[in-house]
């Protein structure tokens, strides 16, 4: 905790404001929080929580340095970057975004099943991600989506609507 | 009378309802207060807790991802109708998130985080709980809310005030309306313990009218009552008894003449019945009860006796009896017998004593009497022994003389007269004797006769001429003329005159005068003694006549005597029917007896020209006496008088001597002595008499009793004459001559 608070502080030192990634790494630590996977997906209390990173390394930098001493959930976190071409494999989040935007599209497509996916920037379907990070009023947000949701057979907790930027298809 | 009682119950009990119930409400609120005060704390704790943790939970995604606004809307979820002041949300690094204040007069939430936990005031509370994200604080929540939880307990409070005054009234109304039921029970037993008070009665009671407690006081009451109306009664009966006894008491002690005195030692108080002051002439105020006035009217001379009796008596318990005088109030003296008993502790302290005053005064006088009799009688035994002594000594030296054969004729003539004299002195005082004791013993019988006082006189004269001639005095003696006759015993009058005479003799200094006077006054006869000697004292004029009572009138010019003649002539003349009185001008005035005769008609005296010829001496010759006695000096010296006067005479000493001589010698007298050897005068006179042949002869009996007794005796045995030793030979001669007339 104290590294992770040491370096956060530092990366708001250094660049005169919290770096995006750092917030974007935590977020991602916090969500399973607030999202309930179907049962069966973990097999075990201590089985890892798997993160796949796509596109954005600065994101995974910071993820693998928070995930060296933070769980989530109480459960260690994996931290797997995917290179390009490689396939998503079945991770419990896939984080996927970064300038090479359709193929980040695609592969979040690809990924099915109970599948936490998040990318950045407004999402161009309903469909497209579960969660994306944006930035309102210079504050990091995320919208919520939860056609996607639904579609990969997650819940998303009230709470986390309660403070999402905005809410797809919410009746 | 009751009212006061009443309300004085009826406020006790109220008192009592008030306290206890007051009580029992304040305690009962005080718990209910404290039990809802902490209800009330406790729900507001739980309350804010629970809305704390609300606003953590729904906050904790605003928290996680830094959206205030989100935690804002949160914290506005809030009602301030609940007393909400102001909420806050603070970040994990205590730093303020998100803050509303629903009051704008209270303060901002505090821009750093409080500590953990509630802080409870009086009219605001606050919370701060953490807001934790897998067992990890990610921020805090903090809630201010005033509770009012006193306006609330005001109001609980005011509440139970009201609850407790309903409650209290209900109860006093419901304890005045019950009370009556324990209350007038009580109030019946207090006015029948009032009117017991004030009539003194014990026949009323108190009425039962419940079951309880108080009807048991009732009955407990009326028991009380019934045991003290006994009580009464049988101190009242005891109170008669005693009275009863002590009236009996009281009348036995004023039956008699013994007094009470009764002692308290420890109060130092004495009460002395009334009777006896009475007696001594004291009124209380004269007699306090106190021991000073019994012992300040003790005679001086009697008070350390009875002191020393009281002390004997509380030393060793002794009975208390002293004798001592007691003063009257005129201060006259009187006897008291003292007797009395202490009462005594267990320790044995005499703390009082009582006993008995008996005036003794008479038999106190009596022994008074009894003791100077006695001490007379002693006297006269002394003066006796001395009076028979006196004349001893010149008869002892008159014999001594008459042995002596150089004695010229007229000294042996001088030395016989003496002799003569002395011996008819003690022969009188003798036969004084005698008569005093025939007196004292009323046997002297008078034989009476016509007598003539002129012989009587004349004979007194004769008898007292020797003692006058002795003491130089001269004589004057006034015979009746014409000569008075009385009735009377010639002897026994000659004996009185004869021994006022010698009294006078007696008496008067030597070379006095003695006068003896006598005339016929009216039916009397007065004889009149007079001299001019000592007198007698004029208290003593009566008591002269007592017996043994003598003029002590100076001791060495006392002549002495037994005190018996004046007796002796009181009593010689009032046998005759006289009286005789004393007279005195005082202690050597001289002394003049006057004695008075009743006297008979007058007669011719012829019996004088008998007596003359009796007086007549003449010669007996030719007469034969035998005299016995077993005292040969007496037998020989009585044969050689009667030799002398020309009679044959033979002696015997013994009894049966005297028989036998009587037989051979044929006396015409025998002088037998009654206490012979042998057989006793008695038997010899009987024999004597027994026999024919000297049966004539003349028994004249000698013995040294002369009493009537021995007289009788004697004429019993057979004789004719009884004379006492020694002999007076006058009488003898004249029985002798009266003898041989007969013959």
């Amino acid at each position: 905790v104290l590294i992770g608070w040491l370096a956060a502080i530092c990366a708001v030192d250094a660049h005169g404001a919290v770096r995006e990634s750092a917030i974007k790494a935590a977020y991602l630590l916090k969500f399973p929080n607030f999202v309930e996977w179907p049962a069966g997906t973990f097999g075990g209390a201590q089985d890892p929580l798997v993160i796949a990173v796509y596109g954005d390394d600065e994101v995974a930098a910071e993820l693998e340095q928070l995930t060296a001493s933070r769980r989530a959930e109480g459960r260690p976190v994996t931290v797997r970057r995917l290179r390009e071409g490689e396939p998503p494999g079945k991770p419990h989040i896939l984080y996927a975004a970064g300038p090479r935007e359709m193929r980040a599209r695609e592969l979040l497509a690809s990924a099915t099943g109970p599948v936490l996916t998040v990318t950045d920037g407004p999402a161009e379907s309903p469909d497209s991600a579960v969660l994306a990070f944006v930035v309102a009023d210079g504050q990091v947000r995320f919208n919520a989506s939860l056609t996607a949701a639904a579609a990969h057979n997650l819940r998303l907790s009230a709470r986390l609507l309660a403070v999402a930027n905005q809410v797809e298809g919410r009746p | 009378v009751n009212l006061l009682d009443r309300r004085s119950i009826q406020g006790k009990l109220t008192r009592i309802l008030v306290v206890t119930v007051g009580t029992a409400l304040l305690l009962a609120a005080a718990v209910l207060l404290a039990v809802e005060t902490a209800k009330t704390s406790a729900s507001i704790r739980r309350d804010l807790v629970t809305q704390a943790d609300i606003i953590g939970l729904s906050s904790e995604a605003a928290l996680t991802f830094n959206d205030p606004k989100v935690g804002e809307q949160n914290l506005r979820a809030l009602s301030p109708k609940h007393g909400m002041v102001a909420a806050a949300i603070y970040d994990a690094q205590g730093r303020l998130f998100a803050s509303v204040r629903f009051d704008s007069a209270q303060p901002q939430p505090p821009a750093v985080r409080p500590a953990d936990g509630i802080a409870f005031g009086l009219q605001h509370a606050s919370v701060v709980r953490p807001v934790l994200q897998n067992r990890e604080r990610i921020g805090s929540v903090y809630i201010l809310v005033r509770h009012g939880i006193v306006v609330e307990i005001l109001q609980y409070l005011a509440w139970l005030v009201a609850v407790m005054l309903a409650s209290l009234s209900g109860a006093i109304l419901l304890l005045r309306r019950l009370q009556r039921g324990l209350t007038a029970p009580i109030l019946d037993v207090s006015r029948v313990a009032q009117s017991v008070l004030d009539r003194g009665t014990f026949n009323v009671r108190a009425v039962r009218t419940t079951d309880d407690e108080v009807g048991r006081l009732v009955d407990a009451f009326n028991a009380m009552l019934d045991e003290l109306g006994n009580r009464a009664r049988v101190l009242r009966e005891a109170n008669e008894a005693l009275s009863a006894s002590e009236a009996r008491y009281q009348l036995a002690a004023q039956g008699s003449s013994a007094g009470l005195w009764d002692w308290d030692l420890d109060n130092d108080t004495m009460f002395v019945s009334p009777r006896f002051k009475t007696a001594l002439g004291y009124s209380d105020s004269d007699f306090p009860d106190r021991p000073s006035s019994l012992l300040g009217i003790v005679h001086p001379e009697d008070q350390s006796l009875l002191q020393a009796a009281i002390d004997a008596h509380l030393a060793d318990a002794s009975p208390l009896q002293a004798e001592c005088r007691l003063r009257d109030v005129r201060g006259d003296w009187h006897w008291f017998l003292v007797t009395g008993m202490a009462r005594r502790t267990a320790q044995g302290r005499p703390f009082r004593m009582a006993g008995s005053l008996v005036d003794v005064t008479q038999r106190k006088q009596s022994e008074l009497l009894l003791h100077e009799a006695n001490q007379a009688k002693d006297t006269f035994l002394a003066t006796l022994a001395h009076e028979l002594r006196n004349p001893l000594a010149p008869l002892r030296t008159g014999v001594q003389i008459l042995k002596s054969p150089k004695a010229a004729p007229s000294t042996v003539q001088r030395t016989l007269e003496t002799m003569d004299r002395q011996l008819t002195h003690m022969v009188r005082l003798i036969d004084d004797l005698l008569d005093i004791s025939r007196i004292s013993s009323g046997k002297i019988r008078l034989e009476l006769a016509r007598v003539s006082l002129r012989r009587v006189i004349q004979t007194a004269v004769d008898l007292g001429r020797p003692a006058m001639d002795a003491a130089g005095h001269s004589l004057s003696v006034e015979l009746p003329d014409p000569d008075v006759p009385l009735q009377g015993d010639d002897t026994r009058l000659t004996q009185a005159f004869g021994n006022l005479l010698n009294n006078a003799a007696k008496y008067t200094p030597p070379g006095g005068r003695v006068r003896i006077r006598a005339w016929q006054e009216g039916q009397s006869a007065i004889v009149e003694v007079s001299d001019n000697g000592i007198g007698i004292p004029g208290d003593m004029l009566e008591t002269v006549f007592d017996l043994f009572t003598q003029v002590n009138e100076g001791a060495e010019r006392s002549p002495g005597g037994l005190g018996i003649g004046l007796f002796l002539v009181r009593s010689l003349v009032e046998m005759h029917g006289g009286s005789i009185a004393a007279a005195s001008a005082g202690p050597g005035q001289g002394t003049m007896f006057t004695v008075r005769l009743p006297c008979v008609a007058r007669v011719a005296a012829q019996d004088a020209g008998a007596r003359e010829a009796v007086v007549e001496r003449g010669v007996a010759d030719e007469m034969r006496v035998l005299v016995v006695d077993d005292n040969i000096d007496a037998a020989e010296t009585l044969s050689t008088f009667l030799e002398m006067t020309g009679m044959h005479t033979r002696m015997a000493h013994t009894g049966p001597a005297a028989v036998d001589a009587a037989l051979d010698y044929r006396p015409d007298v025998v002088l037998l002595d009654i206490g012979l050897p042998g057989i006793d005068g008695y038997e010899v006179a009987r024999r004597i008499r027994s026999r024919p042949e000297v049966s004539r002869v003349l028994l004249i009996a000698l013995t040294g009793w002369g009493t009537e007794a021995d007289q009788r005796r004697a004429r019993e045995a057979g004789f004719d004459h009884h004379l006492t030793k020694p002999v007076d030979v006058g009488a003898l001669d004249a029985l002798l001559r009266q003898k041989r007339r007969q013959a």
